[in-house]
This record gives structure tokens, sequence and C-alpha cells, in this order.
């Protein structure tokens, strides 16, 4: 079966595009649930998702880490599905379940067969309603959270560059703080931190269902009105304020870390996805260090050999995030000519701009992307989620593709300008330690 | 995220549901010069993703000079007799695709992904690079000296620094334990000859196969891939018979010093099974119960029961000729020992009692849902094609994988928990601070501490 059509047109300039179109439907409960529905009979399987609004962004020090560690918490039983009985029957059922925490979003799926999808209902309803929040299952996942800290992080020499960019970028808005968060916060969430943090949150009001794959849409409403719509609504959460200064100089700071090669992290404050810029940022990204013809691996990794991986990005956030670009340095060479290499470029590309195929040659990496996300039901629930969360409504993914035909190289010139210069520019660089000279104690 | 499962990609070749996979029609020739080739329109999306599999990979690689397969994949996109890679890079990069020629241990494999509408760019470029490459000089001074900047960045991660020393370890000196990506002495007297010599051997028409899924019509696909590879000149397939890896008989403890670890990674495990072994699908069912899903006894036991790590499991990587077995997991270096008691405890368990009806059945279903979903993509289908033909599995395996992991009874289990999951002659490898660890990994049997700087030559 044809899931959704992509029909495929030569634009006369400045580049060849899709119209895109995917079979949505939605409905919204009296207690504000939004439900989004994609039937796709291609596989016998069924994607259930549930995306919150809500992230590391919302948090406040002391208790950075809730909301990645109230994820875990969500899989540990509610008022009539014991502890472990969740991922039991999914698993029964052919399925599996999964979710990830970001700075803007919680998202949580589940993929299963088709026979499955009323239980799975049952289930999600009863969490929502009535998740069992108690000392054993906080104490439960906050040390399996602290273990996945450690491994993602404190014995993760990139990853540790990154939380540094971040924590010494922002001094005034939480992407400041990592979204596994701080050790030592960690261990100070509080029980009742978890329950005031659900009832926030997890309010119906504040989510967003997605059904994609194999199921029936007309049959799913009155089954979702009959679950889900005498969950209470909730005050809506307080806005995040973005209160972040103007930075007005470069900030540099040393990591010293057991490790073999030397490396450097760059961030930029970029644009948040309501501007017209971050796309233009987005396309900047790709002709840096998208495939091997791209200017920064070109230059450093190709052409003078001095680094051996270099890349770069522009987050996708709702406030402001980072322009970021890493490089890992070849043995023997040193940062200083990479960082050196990296804003000549930056400055090419402000006072001359891009070529034409520099700027086609980005849109088509774009459009392959795009095109990727629809490959798998979870692909599209995934898309579907993040739009609605962090760019305000899944409808803008399908006009995505415009946002980035719009951009011309005089934006391209412009924002490189604005935003990648020495004065928005924070820098990590990796010294390498010997294992065993550094220790670092995270406990 | 929620959680991080170390499952080799062969077990994910897991099984289905009830309901009937779907298979769209596939149609299969053997152009004269002996290129098998297996086109499969599916448009679900509008993409065309070309894959090529040569017999022959890294476990093929001369003693001594592990890498040159690597070596020589990775320079097959770095310039052909008629573009240079950049000129490569730019037309692959300019209409959004992809293309990676890599080596595994058994095969090399070339991949493609381009939007249907860049199709006749995606395949000139595609097959110029498996047809005609040129291996410059200058290309392989750079890319010698990007594998072994890679071999320093390996040793920052401690998670494949224990999987590098335990498959280094679990096969002895067999061949399936040759590092891909080449060793510093081998990628250091490499030369262009050895590259153009394994090539020449490889990628050879009558030892390769072809698959296309996508958005395309079979005869006008057909004609094309008859003008790309029909003057491709046949050589010969390669022989890939190798003797079984032996068994490592006791307890054996490798200990990888990294000084600055506040976390231990550990592997356990032996050699396991070849992938034509007749218990192969019951060892599949055996090990999902064990450290299969998240449900699995030892996600269980060492995650949700008791926080001693993010993750946990356990996975039957399979070969030609054999195979092993290992479980996967990671604590701070304060519960090392907890955790092994637990692992040891389970694998001791699960061969004295084995699994109940309701585990059998749950990882049935859960391995036949994983298998459903994983056709949705055009890559994983061309996989799975080219593992048909490259393993020599039945025709039909697409379709009746479910009903074989379905067939798996419990008594088939038991024997597989008893036959394969070896307790008493175990390899376990540690990466953590060996001053810390050292107490510790003694009582579980000989230690050999290795410096870091040696754990990946």
């Amino acid at each position: 079966m044809q899931m959704f059509m992509l029909a495929v047109f030569l634009v006369l300039a400045p580049t060849i595009l899709f119209a895109q179109s995917i079979d949505t439907k939605e409905f919204m409960l009296k207690n504000g649930l939004k439900v989004v529905m994609v039937e796709d009979h291609t596989v016998p399987s069924v994607c259930f998702a549930i995306a919150f609004h809500v992230g590391s962004r919302n948090e406040r020090q002391g208790i950075t880490g809730i909301s990645h560690l109230f994820e875990h918490m969500m899989f540990n039983g509610s008022k009539n599905y014991k502890p472990t009985v969740f991922d039991q029957i999914l698993e029964a059922g052919g399925g599996y379940s999964n979710a990830y925490t970001s700075n803007d979003i919680t998202f949580y799926y589940e993929e299963f067969n088709p026979d499955l999808l009323d239980k799975v209902l049952d289930m999600e309803a009863d969490r929502m309603r009535s998740l069992k929040i108690d000392t054993s299952n906080l104490e439960q996942e906050r040390g399996i959270v602290k273990e996945e800290r450690r491994v993602s992080t404190d014995n993760n020499v990139r990853s540790k560059m990154f939380e540094d960019l971040y924590a010494a970028s922002f001094v005034a808005h939480p992407y400041h703080n990592p979204v596994v968060g701080w050790m030592g916060d960690l261990n100070n969430i509080t029980l009742q931190d978890a329950r005031d943090y659900f009832k926030r949150f997890y309010a119906p009001n504040n989510a967003t269902v997605i059904v994609v794959g194999d199921f029936d849409s007309k049959s799913l409403r009155p089954k979702m009105e009959k679950l889900f719509s005498s969950i209470p609504k909730q005050a809506s959460p307080r806005q995040v304020n973005n209160a972040e200064p103007e930075q007005e100089g470069e900030r540099r700071l040393m990591l010293h870390k057991a490790a073999e090669l030397p490396a450097v992290a760059i961030g930029f404050k970029g644009a948040p996805v309501s501007s017209p810029d971050f796309y233009a940022l987005q396309v900047v990204s790709a002709i840096l260090s998208r495939g091997q013809s791209s200017r920064l691996y070109n230059k450093l990794v190709y052409e003078d050999e001095i680094c051996t991986e270099i890349g770069a990005g522009m987050d996708e956030y709702i406030d402001p995030g980072l322009f970021s670009i890493f490089a890992q340095m070849q043995p023997g060479k040193k940062v200083a000519d990479a960082e050196e290499d990296i804003y000549e470029i930056l400055n090419e590309i402000a006072e001359k701009g891009v070529t034409d195929e520099e700027l086609h040659k980005a849109l088509n990496t774009v459009q392959t992307d795009y095109v990727g996300e629809f490959k798998t039901n979870v692909g599209i629930a995934g898309r579907l989620g993040y739009y609605e969360v962090v760019h305000g409504d899944y409808k803008t993914s399908f006009k995505v593709l415009d946002q980035y035909t719009k951009v011309t190289i005089d934006d391209i010139k412009r924002v490189v300008r604005q935003y990648l210069n020495d004065r928005k520019r924070t820098v990590i660089i990796l010294v390498p330690e010997k294992s065993g000279e550094s220790s670092s104690s995270t406990n | 995220m929620r959680r991080t499962f170390v499952i080799s990609l062969i077990l994910l070749a897991a099984a289905a549901f009830g309901q009937q996979i779907h298979v769209p029609p596939t149609t299969r020739q053997t152009l004269d010069n002996g290129l098998t080739v297996i086109l499969m329109e599916y448009r679900k999306v509008p993409i065309v993703y070309f894959r090529l599999v040569a017999r022959g990979g890294s476990a093929q690689d001369p003693a001594g000079v592990e890498g040159v397969a690597g070596l020589t994949t990775a320079l097959m996109r770095e310039g052909t007799t008629t573009r240079s890679s950049t000129e490569i890079s730019n037309t692959i990069d300019f209409i959004g695709g992809s293309l990676s020629v890599d080596a595994g241990l058994e095969y090399c494999a070339a991949n493609s992904e381009v939007l249907a509408k860049d199709v006749d760019t995606g395949l000139d470029l595609f097959s110029d690079v498996i047809l005609r490459p040129s291996f410059p000089d200058e290309e392989i001074e750079r890319q010698r000296k990007q594998s072994l900047a890679g071999l320093d960045a390996v040793k920052e991660n401690p998670r494949s620094i224990a999987s590098i020393t335990f498959s280094k370890n679990v096969y002895g000196g067999h061949p399936y334990g040759h590092q891909s990506f080449g060793t510093r002495s081998s990628l250091e007297m490499l030369t262009k000859r050895d590259l153009l010599e394994f090539y020449r051997k490889v990628f050879v028409p009558d030892n390769s196969i072809l698959v296309v899924v996508g958005d395309f019509k079979v005869a006008e696909m057909h004609n094309k891939i008859r003008t790309a590879f029909g003057s491709w000149a046949a050589a010969g397939k390669v022989d890939l018979t190798l003797p079984p890896p032996a068994m490592l008989r006791g307890r054996k403890v490798v200990l990888v010093d990294k000084a600055d670890a506040t976390q231990t990674q550990i592997r356990v495990g032996n050699t396991g099974v070849d992938i034509k072994h007749p218990d192969y699908i019951a060892i599949t069912v055996a090990n999902t119960i064990f450290g299969g899903g998240f449900t699995s006894r030892l996600n269980d036991e060492l995650r949700v029961k008791r926080s001693l790590t993010y993750g946990a499991g356990s996975g039957f990587a399979a070969n030609l000729a054999g195979g092993s077995y290992s479980i996967s997991t990671f604590t701070k270096n304060e519960t090392i020992k907890e955790t092994m008691d637990v692992i040891l405890e389970e694998l001791k368990k699960f061969r004295e009692k084995g699994a109940t009806r309701e585990e059998r059945e749950k990882a049935q279903n859960y391995m036949a849902g994983n298998f459903a979903r994983s056709l949705q993509t055009p890559e994983a289908l061309a996989s799975r094609m080219t593992d048909i033909e490259l393993y020599g599995f039945p025709k039909d395996y697409l379709e009746t994988y479910i009903k074989k992991i379905k067939a798996v009874s419990l008594s088939d289990v038991q024997r597989a928990a008893r036959t394969y999951f070896l307790l008493d002659d175990l390899l376990m490898v540690f990466v953590a601070p060996a001053q810390h660890i050292m107490p510790v990994a003694e009582p579980y049997g000989p230690v050999s501490v290795v410096d870091l700087k040696d754990a990946v030559q």
C-alpha cells in the first residue's frame, strides 16, 4: 500500500523539491488531549506515541535531570498495572517500548502487533491517570540513571566536552544544564519533586498522542474518548522565560581528560526554530559539513589532513540553541590550526557567500533527510511529535521544505556574520592526558 | 534515552507473530558474467537503494596484514579511472545521496541510496566505484593516516575497547578475530599491490550479489543493470572455507587497564555457532529470553531489580564457520562483583532450569514483531536479501522465518540453554582501573592485564 504521495517535480529555480503531503487526521478530547492519526497498512504493526511538552528546558537548578529521570519512572506501574507488566505485555504482543527526553520534549512510543491496540490504550490511559510514584521506584531509577550518566557522559570524552560547551555558553537559560542532569542533582531529587512534576507536566492538556500504522482511525476516537477524556486537565505549566543575556565576547575553556587525540568544540548562539534564520543556519551547517565535499571536511580532513573528523550542526530548539562545530585532531596536530581554518572558512562565507551549487546541494540533502523520516511508522510518529512540541504544530513539518527554498545566498552571508562570529562564540578545548593522570569523581 | 542494547545485528534478524508477512515480489537473474541480480519494486518512499555484496572480507586478510579488506574498501570511493575522489564526493553529495563501501568479516558491501529521480546518476557512480577503482597513491597515504589515527581514537571509547578485546581473545588466532580496520604494523606496511590483489580477487561478478530495492520499474532497471555491469569480467568464486574457531576451555580474565574509568565495561562469553547451525533458531529464541529484549532475564535482574546498570544483554554473532556468544553490560567500579555474581547465577539458573512456556511465547512474539517491522525500509530489505544469497538460506526465508521461530519448542530452548550458554568455560573482559578491579577479578580465573596502549594495536 502506498503510504503517502510524494510528487516529484522540477522547479525552474532555485532547486528541485517535493510537494509533500501525508494524510493525517486529528481530534481533541475535552480535557485538551490532542490526537493525531496516520493510517498505513504497509506492515502489520502500530506505533502509539505520546509527546509531552516538557524537557530539561522546564527544569530549575537543584533538580536538573528530573525530566529524564521521570521518563524512566513512567514504566514502573500504575493503578491497574503492576511494575514491569507494561513491557511484559508489549513484548508478548510482538512489541517494545522506548522513550527519549531532550531539552524541549519528552517522547514515549511503543510499537506492537495491531491486535494489542486496545490493551495499549488502556495501559497508556492508566499511567496518565494514575502513575505509581513511590520511593522504591524512584530509588531504582535514580540508580539506573546514574549509570546512564556514567556511560554516556562521565566516561565519554566527547559528551563531556559538549556538556561543558552548553554549560559555558548558557548562563541564564536552562539549556545550560545537561538533559541527564548533574550528578549532584540526581541525588537531590525527592519523591515530592517527582509527584509535582507528574501533576504539572503530564496532564492531558500538555500532551499530544500520535498513532501511526495498521489500525482503523475511525474506531480510535470513541476508544480514546472512553479511556482518556475523564483524566483531569491541569493548569497550563508556566512559560519558560528566556533570560539569556547577549554574549559579548568569546568564552574559552580547557577540559583535561584521559584521551588520545586533541579535539575542539565550538558553539555559537543560534536562532530558534520559529525564526527563518534557523533554516538559513541549517543550510550553512550542511554546506560546512555534510559529505566529503563539504567545506570543513574538504579543507581540514581531506586537503590539509589535520583532523580525523569534523562536524557542524544547528540545534532545533524552541529557544535559541547552539550552532556547534566539533573537530578531532590527527595525532600531533594542534587545535589552534583547526580553529584558524574554521574561522577563515566562516569569514569567507560571511564575505563572499557560497556558490549556487553549494546551496542546491544543501537543499538536496535536506530533501533526502526529509524523505528518510517517512520510511517507518516510528519515524513518522517521531517527526510529527517533534514538530508539534518544538515547532508548535505538527503540520509545519509538511511545509519545512518551503522554508528551506526561501533561503538565499544573501541570507547565508548575513546569518554567518550575525550568529557565527567571535563575540558569540564559546570554545572547549580537550587537553588529552594519559589515563591515570587525571581522575574524575562523579559519585 | 531509556535503554541501550548491545545485541549483535545478526541476532536482530529475529522473527514475528501470527500474521502473515507480505514481502513485495522479487525477480532474480544471473547475468552472463555470473552476477546475481535481485530486484524488488518497493514504493513506500521515492528512493532507490543499491547494495552489492562481494564474498570475502577481513577474515580473508592474510595473517600479519590485517586490514587489507578494510583499507581496500575504504579506498574504492576515493578515485576511479574516470573520477577523482573529489568528483565522486561532489556528485553523490550534490544529489543528497549516500555511497559507501565497507568490509565485513566475510563479505564486502557497497551501499548507495538516492532519490528515485537521481537513479541514473546514482547507478553510474555506484557501478564506477565497484568496477573501476584506481587506488591513487595519494589517497592510499591519506587513508592510511586516517586509519592510524582511528586506532588512537578508538582507545577513548571503553565500549569499543571491550568489544575489540573480547573478539580478539575469544577467537584466539582464528581469522574471525581480525581487526577489520587493521593494526598499526599492518597499516604501515600495506601497499597498493595488496589492495589491488584483494580487489581483483573479491570484486568479481560471479562472486557478487547485487540487490536493488525501491521506486523503479523492474524491466527498466534490468536494462540499466545489464548496461552498467554486463561487461564486468568473471574470475571465479572466493573460497571462504575456514576451520571453526576453537572453544575456549576453562575461565580466563582479560583486564584492560583504564585508570580513569569510573565505570567498568564487562563482556563475558565464548565461541558460539555458525549461522547455518541446525540449533541457530532455537538459540536465538533462548537468547531473547536470556538477554534479548527489555524484559529479558539479564536486563530484569541487573537493571530493573538491582539498578546495577543502564543496560544488559546477550547475543550470538554467527558467521559461516562459527561465531561467538557474548554478554555485555557495564556498572560502576564499586559494583562489579555484584554484577558478575548475578550474571553467573543467571547463567547457572538458565542452564539448569531453562525457561518457562510463557517466557518462550513472549520471546517468540517479540522476535516476530521485530522481524515484521524490520522489513519497512529499503535498506533492511536489501540487506536481508543479500544475506539469503550469501548464506544460502532458502528462497522463502523471509516468508517462513516467523513460522520457524514459532516452531521452537520449550525443550528446544532448554537444550539450547544447556548446550550453548556456557558457564565453566568463559572469557571475561573488563575495561577498568586495574588496581581497583584486580582483587575482584582474580577469583574468576587467571587474569592477564593489558595496558590501554596495547589494547588496540
